[in-house]
């Protein structure tokens, strides 16, 4: 019964590299270190899949499948690519060799999760660590509007707030943790300080902090539902603290401020830095996004939103980004990679997917595959396939193949690579 | 009776186990297809646990479950992302490319009716 030591989880931004995984006759019998979601992969990765390549439907040969897909593809005028977030670099690479030679617009889940913190990033810059650092020196941890306790399960012991490491030997009572939301979540039962602040009320709270930690008093009692000594003691004690981390999820991106609530806390965290070492992390969702924006940058030049349709690659979030894009019904065709917008982008989006020729690569079926003109089932990447991830600090680690996947079933970059042999036929 | 809420969307442990057993599991769809309310909110329109509510917004409207918790306060709802909360938002990137899916004003009543399954919802999106 071979049992696969320090096995990658591909569920979450995490990428726990930790994981024990037992395998018998082909089948994933138990699961060691994973949390509660990474369990539910690994044990019930079987389940619920595609089983043949379908046309409106219907099962037909893997062949027939790839043709059809390579037609949809080439007679449309302005295909869609989207979605790459929960597959391996390999098959992001070819997506986008894909996209490129059909003239049409690559997007990666990003757009609609940590989209808003890229554009930020790229207007201020970032101060930025691995997550072995955090582990290692940060004495103030604050988690701003993001859940780890639902998303990302076992950052807290592994990366943040629980993690023992080099000089914070004592773990969680090494740390002073902070968590900012707008509605109590069980983060406050973890924290040591949990503000809550008012929907759509972020950009001003950090933008308090930030005049006090340059020295401005508060001529006010609160800001955004946070009272003015708290305010005070906070910025005080990041000032003091040995090195500081905010980890941020999509309570900042995809709330009223967007970009501007990003940039406000990389202004923060630049503020922080002329009085000692503090940094920022996004929380990101999907476990190769960050992958998807590094494949995508180093082609292309951009991160998402890449649109080929003059030949060369051109950027602009809003314009060609899927949900835009499929909102407007200007995507007359789409191809959707290891992703379900048809469950989660906006239902206007959402229903034109439905009226296109859609086709899905996925192991899985979903409510995109559901609506799909063309379904081509893949192999599971990190259990059936290997390949690179990028975890949420933007390193790469490698996936492991585990076992076999259903035969006749490929992974997604050799079923794109027949796609684009198709097209250039 | 209706009450106006502000609504706050995002992903639960729960909803991440059963996506994984798969989108058309019974476990999925327990997991998303519910609105989570204080139960003082509740109690002014007259709706219990496990009771349907309509939930509507300037964009849309949809049907979920209701479930009672003190952790979220009166005055907000959380509804878990997902093929029944998606109908609720405007697709209006404002050149982000990112929707408001978090700080939405809804109205919430008791619904008419069960909350769709997701072969009504697929359904209804193939038109
Ligand atoms: S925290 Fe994320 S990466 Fe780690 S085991 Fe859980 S789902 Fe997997």
């Amino acid at each position: 019964m071979p049992v696969y030591r320090s096995v990658v989880c591909p569920f979450c931004g995490c990428l726990c590299d930790d994981l024990e995984i037992t395998v018998e006759d082909n089948r994933i019998v138990k699961v060691r270190n994973g949390c509660a979601i990474s369990t539910s992969k690994f044990l019930h990765h079987h389940e619920n899949r595609v089983e043949n390549p379908l046309i409106d439907g219907k099962p037909v040969a893997l062949e027939e499948a790839v043709k059809e897909a390579a037609e949809i593809l080439k007679s449309a005028r302005r295909p869609l690519i989207y979605g790459l977030s929960s597959t391996e670099c390999g098959a992001i690479a070819k997506a986008i060799e894909l996209a490129e030679l059909i003239g049409g617009v690559v997007d990666n889940t990003a757009s609609v999760c940590h989209g808003p913190t890229i554009l930020a990033l790229q207007t201020l810059g970032e101060s930025k660590c691995t997550l072995g650092t955090v582990r290692n020196r940060a004495d103030l941890i604050i988690y701003w509007g993001c859940n780890p306790l639902e998303a990302h399960i076992r950052h807290l012991t592994r990366y943040s707030a629980m993690a023992r490491g080099l000089y914070t030997s004592g773990g969680r009572k090494d740390r002073y943790v902070v968590a900012v939301d707008v509605r109590e979540t069980r983060m406050k039962r973890v924290a040591d300080l949990f503000l809550k602040v008012n929907p759509g009320g972020d950009y001003e709270l950090l933008s308090a902090l930030r005049a006090v930690v340059r020295g401005y008093g508060l001529d006010v009692d609160e800001v955004s539902g946070v009272p003015r000594d708290v305010i005070l003691e906070l910025a005080e004690r990041m000032k003091k603290s040995r090195f500081g981390a905010i980890f941020f999820g999509l309570g900042l991106t995809q709330s009223e401020g967007r970009h501007m609530n990003i940039e406000a806390a990389i202004g923060l965290v630049a503020d922080l830095n002329h009085h000692t070492k503090f940094v920022l992390i996004p929380m990101r969702g999907h476990y190769n996004v960050a992958g998807a924006n590094t494949v995508t940058t180093w082609q292309t030049g951009y991160p998402y939103a890449v649109d080929f349709s003059r030949g060369y690659p051109r950027y602009n979030p809003g314009e060609y980004t899927a949900v835009d894009l499929l909102a407007r019904g200007e995507a007359d065709a789409a191809l959707i990679i290891a992703s379900d917008p048809a469950a989660h982008l906006p239902y206007k989006a959402a229903r034109r997917l439905a009226e296109i020729p859609t086709i899905v690569l996925d192991p899985k079926r979903s409510m995109t595959s559901m609506i799909s003109r063309v379904v081509i089932p893949t192999a599971a990447a990190g259990i059936e396939a290997e390949g690179t991830a990028y975890r949420m600090d933007g390193i790469p680690i490698r996936l492991k193949k585990l076992m076999e996947p259903p035969e006749g079933v490929l992974p997604d970059a050799e079923v794109l690579s027949l796609i684009i042999e198709e097209v250039m036929r | 009776m209706e009450i106006t809420v502000t609504l706050i969307t995002g992903r639960t442990a729960e909803q991440g186990v059963g996506k994984e057993i798969g989108k058309t599991s019974e476990r999925y769809q327990r997991g998303v297809n519910y609105i989570l309310l204080n139960p003082r909110d509740a109690e002014r329109i007259g709706v219990e646990e496990g009771a349907a509510v309509e939930v509507s917004t300037l964009h849309g409207s949809t049907r979920v479950w209701c479930k009672l918790s003190e952790d979220i306060e009166a005055g907000m709802a959380f509804i878990p992302l997902g093929p029944w909360a998606n109908r609720l938002f405007d697709p209006e990137t404002h050149g982000t490319g990112i929707p408001s899916v978090k700080g939405v004003e809804a109205k919430i009543r008791r619904a008419e009716g069960e909350p769709p399954t997701l072969e009504e919802l697929l359904k209804e999106l193939k038109g």
